[in-house]
């Protein structure tokens, strides 16, 4: 098998562009995206949910939990927290990963809606619970939807590569 | 088709594996809370190794970020051309009057014999990433240690206070922003002489809170640094007072937080022996 048709081109794409989300929010765009009235989505997540919905046999966990810790690093969020949520919601997709790879794009969307949902909740009770810094339950929602909006463009791709092999 | 409807249990990540990372991980978050300080110090020292990626990679955004803007400004260019000519009239009879003032200033100053305060030293750096999250207000700025930062000194632009440091490495600082939600700073209101607390709450434009006579305050009224529990100068422009929606008494901040650059850290010599940085209020969230 050549380089291009291996999975650790995948990897690599997925290690690169992770890398190039989770850094990229942090420019000085001078555009005052990262304020609490922004409609800003998190690509990042975006990228880690279609690949683990559309690639669960060939993605590299300690490749997504680096990238989580790191981003957790990077961004001043509680260190660890959405990296354990985050690595749970993979597990749980690469645990049923039969029944998911082969599945259409709307039940991918709804998996990665609900998915995000639990997420995003249990982030914020666990701030509460744990008495951590305060997120705002409206930037959470907007985040939420622009990240919802964005998807698509994430696992279509996916999709389109996959017809093309066939 | 029995075995497709059964869940699949992948081959290389078995039970103990996972597991192990789980408990790996939990016992990561709570080392980050509570041995907070040493974490943070970790964390800012994987920040300074890192940071020299950041700025290529983050390169073409800025260009794009900086041809949004410019071209949200010449698109308003004729409006604010008719405005600046407005205010350029204002400000003349303003030059005139700053120019009388100076001369007064510096014959009183003459006359008793005034010599300034030398304890105050600061450093110049510029910002270099902010924190990619609209759920924590903080930048990274590309001095540090060895610039002879120290946590909680104050950090201002050309207008006023931005915030201040918190986590130092060898060659990069973190700022906590005045808006961040772990920000507080005791600060006096001038025309009325009042002081108060400005506590972040993530928004554009922190609140004010534990202010004596709320109804002395007007809006539009300056608000400084106040000095007290020595962490920052006192005197330092912050901002003017605002009124929200919920007839809350708001700060807004002078300083321009959408297009930062350079911040100027300054440090007093007297600060550094009156605390730690674990006496920090907000210090035990990060």
């Amino acid at each position: 098998m050549k380089f291009y048709q291996s999975n650790h081109l995948t990897n690599i794409l997925v290690f690169a562009l992770g890398l190039f989300f989770i850094i990229s929010p942090t420019a000085l765009t001078s555009t005052g995206l990262n304020n609490t009235n922004s409609f800003y989505p998190d690509l990042f997540l975006c990228l880690i949910f279609a690949s683990a919905l559309n690639r669960p046999k060939i993605i590299n966990l300690y490749a997504i939990l680096t990238l989580l810790l790191f981003s957790d690093v990077l961004h001043m969020k509680p260190i660890g927290l959405f990296t354990i949520l985050m690595f749970t919601s993979v597990v749980i997709i690469r645990r049923y990963k039969l029944q998911i790879e082969q599945s259409p794009f709307y039940i991918h969307y709804l998996i990665f809606l609900i998915l995000l949902s639990c997420v995003q909740t249990l982030n914020l009770f666990l701030h509460h619970l744990l008495f951590l810094p305060k997120l705002s339950l409206l930037t959470i929602v907007n985040q939420t939807i622009f990240t919802l909006i964005c998807y698509p463009l994430f696992d279509i791709p996916y999709k389109l590569v996959k017809a093309n092999k066939r | 088709m029995a075995n497709k409807s059964k869940p699949h249990r992948s081959k290389s990540w078995s039970i103990p594996i996972t597991t192990f990372i789980f408990v790996c991980l939990t016992l990561i978050f709570i080392l980050w809370r509570v041995d907070n300080t040493r974490t943070e110090l970790i964390r800012t020292k994987i920040i300074d190794f890192v940071s020299p990626l950041t700025i290529p990679l983050n390169y073409p955004i800025k260009v794009v970020g900086d041809l949004v803007r410019y071209f949200e400004i010449y698109a308003s260019l004729l409006e604010e051309n008719k405005e600046l000519k407005r205010d350029l009239q204002n400000m003349t009879g303003w030059k005139e009057k700053a120019l009388q003032l100076e001369q007064k200033n510096a014959q009183l100053r003459a006359l008793n014999n005034v010599k300034l305060s030398e304890d105050l030293i600061w450093v110049t750096g510029e910002m270099m990433a902010d924190s990619g999250s609209p759920f924590y207000q903080s930048g990274v700025i590309n001095i540090g240690s060895k610039d002879g930062i120290k946590n909680g000194s104050a950090a201002v632009d050309g207008l006023g206070l931005v915030g201040r440091i918190s986590g130092v490495g060898q060659k990069v600082a973190r700022v906590l922003f005045l808006t961040d939600i772990s920000s507080a700073i005791p600060i006096k209101i001038k025309r009325s002489n009042q002081k108060g607390l400005m506590i972040g709450d993530n928004s554009p434009w922190p609140l004010l809170e534990f202010v004596e006579e709320k109804g002395l305050i007007n809006i539009g009224d300056r608000v400084f640094t106040s000095g007290d529990g020595n962490v920052f100068p006192s005197d330092i422009l912050i901002g003017t007072i605002l009124i929200d929606n919920k007839k809350k008494l708001r700060v807004k901040p002078v300083a321009n937080f959408e297009s930062l650059e350079f911040l100027r850290i300054l440090n007093t010599k007297k600060i550094v022996v009156d605390w730690t940085e674990t006496d920090l209020v907000g210090m035990e969230n990060f």
